[in-house]
């Protein structure tokens, strides 16, 4: 490991708590990774990482830190792959096993700070919760209101027959 | 906090996992999961779809070409694919070695200027002929001989059920019941065999495929259009099988469901042998009425005159519009990059793989 990465650095969250962590660790981040690159003077400044709170950033960091070894991700690459697949590996699916609350922030988290893989295990991990479901389980399980008229639904109904005998 | 207050983005990532047996669903959740959803919905479940020659199945095709969901951008997608206009380039280059001329010359000019896509249809893995087994003849007798006669004059004498039958008097509750249902089963059978043989002999397939090839037309979609017959006979133990590898749309409509791996076919249509040519033919007239254009290397090539004389001896009714078939046009590549001397041979000729929507039309299974 290079000094570089040994280096530590300080993020303060939305709620003004200030935590310290590993250079390499914070990098997962893109956000973090261009703030560095654009400061030029890493652990001296803390970096304000505003719209995640400390519970969330501990989190997002923990993750971070499991994977700050992972190969950088391809620019597009992998685009087409990540979508190919909602396996997620064994320690990523018990990383989101958390409330629906910290699951979407951790997704909005992973949004903010640009880190595509934890995004990506998270919306699989909604995705996974979504599978299999009916709409009204699927309602229910994210408490979302079905605003279609009867025959609005209707119609969607005889459009996803032709779906049916695939 | 729930998906809905996430930002559309986030929403569309997340619906972007959801797999294609789980879609429909997310499409009724909410008008928000509808909008999301069905841009997936369209490429997952929708780009390759199977319909077959009943009246309920390709009125669902029309009433799917009629439709928001076709007209929608998203589901303006070229099948283009890959392999094959590789191999159409591959053909190109071994014509350009062999000192033969280009096939279009024409079609190759607009293609460098990147014309717009045209509204196309590219036809695939023609069929041919079947030459019917002894014991099929001898089926074929059978169902033909039943389908002339009433369902209830022939219901007591060619179930399977009343040949074995005892005398009426030594019949258990359950036996008759089961005998019921059985002829109750089979008269359905002959009816919807009746039905269909009538929309056969109708010819209103060709009208309804020309009208679903009208409206995908109109909304500028390119199809590529196959007809396969994915129920092949499988010869058991004194029975006739039938293995659907696909079950196209409205199928179990018309079979119930018991048409499986593991069912006798409950009818014999004579009209098996002919229904590759009689779908080919219909697919060439509703396309000529159309006025789609035939593209694909198969009706360039060798099946050109593979299919001519089928064609003409397998269909008794209209000629149909040979010009159709055997229009010598060569597939336009759209976004196609110029040709480039450190790109490998062939595969300078697409920019990229297009994501593929096959339509798919079955001729009768049994």
């Amino acid at each position: 490991m290079s000094s570089t990465d040994e280096q530590k650095i300080i993020l303060v969250s939305s709620d003004g708590v200030n935590i310290e962590t590993a250079r390499i660790i914070a990098e997962r981040s893109m956000l973090i990774k261009n703030m560095i690159d654009d400061l030029g003077n890493p652990g001296e400044e803390p970096i304000p990482i505003m719209n995640v709170s400390e519970a969330v950033l501990r989190k997002v960091l923990e993750w971070c830190d499991h994977h700050k070894k992972d190969a950088p991700p391809e620019k597009d690459e992998d685009a087409e792959s990540r979508k190919k697949t909602t396996d997620i590996e064994e320690w990523d699916q018990k990383f989101m096993q958390v409330d629906q609350e910290m699951l979407f922030e951790i997704i909005l988290a992973a949004n903010y700070m640009d880190i595509k893989a934890l995004l990506d295990v998270g919306c699989k991990t909604v995705a996974n919760m979504i599978k299999g479901k009916s709409p009204e389980e699927i309602r229910k399980t994210f408490n979302i209101q079905n605003d279609f008229t009867p025959e609005e639904e209707e119609q969607i109904r005889r459009e996803n027959e032709w779906a049916e005998d695939r | 906090m729930s998906p809905p207050t996430l930002p559309p983005e986030l929403l569309t990532n997340i619906i972007s996992h959801v797999d294609a047996d789980t879609l429909p669903a997310t499409r009724l959740v909410s008008k928000q999961f509808h909008t999301i959803s069905t841009p997936f919905f369209g490429q997952k479940c929708l780009s390759s779809l199977a319909f077959m020659f009943s009246e309920h199945s390709l009125s669902h095709l029309v009433e799917l070409t009629e439709s928001k969901l076709i007209k929608s951008e998203e589901e303006r997608k070229i099948d283009r694919r890959w392999e094959e206009y590789e191999r159409e380039a591959e053909e190109e280059e071994l014509r350009g070695e062999l000192g033969l001329p280009p096939v279009r010359e024409a079609d190759e000019i607009e293609d460098e200027r990147g014309d717009a896509i045209q509204p196309e249809l590219r036809l695939e893995e023609l069929l041919g002929e079947r030459k019917p087994s002894p014991e099929e003849r001898h089926r074929r007798e059978e169902f033909r001989n039943n389908i002339q006669d009433e369902p209830s004059a022939n219901s007591t004498t060619t179930t399977t059920a009343h040949k074995d039958r005892k005398p009426e008097n030594t019949l258990t509750n359950h036996e008759v019941e089961e005998a019921n249902v059985a002829a109750e089963a089979l008269m359905t059978s002959y009816d919807k065999s009746k039905a269909m043989t009538n929309f056969l002999n109708s010819e209103r397939y060709v009208e309804l495929m020309s009208q679903a090839f009208k409206n995908l037309k109109t909304a500028n979609v390119q199809v590529s259009l196959g007809f396969y017959d994915d129920t092949p006979q499988v010869i058991g133990q004194n029975k006739v099988l039938w293995a659907p590898y696909r079950k196209p749309h409205g199928f179990d409509e018309v079979y119930d469901g018991r048409l499986n791996h593991h069912v006798e076919s409950p009818m014999m249509p004579d009209l098996r042998r002919l229904m590759p040519d009689l779908v080919y033919c219909s697919i060439l007239q509703a396309t000529g009425l159309a006025d789609l254009l035939h593209q694909g290397s198969h009706s360039r090539h060798s099946r050109r005159s593979l299919l001519a004389p089928d064609i003409t001896r397998g269909y008794s009714g209209t000629p149909p519009d040979m010009g159709l078939c055997l229009r010598d046009s060569k597939p336009r590549l759209a976004n196609r990059r110029p040709r480039s001397s450190s790109a490998p041979p062939g595969r300078n000729r697409l920019e990229s793989k297009p994501i593929s929507q096959r339509w798919l039309l079955y001729p009768l299974p049994n």
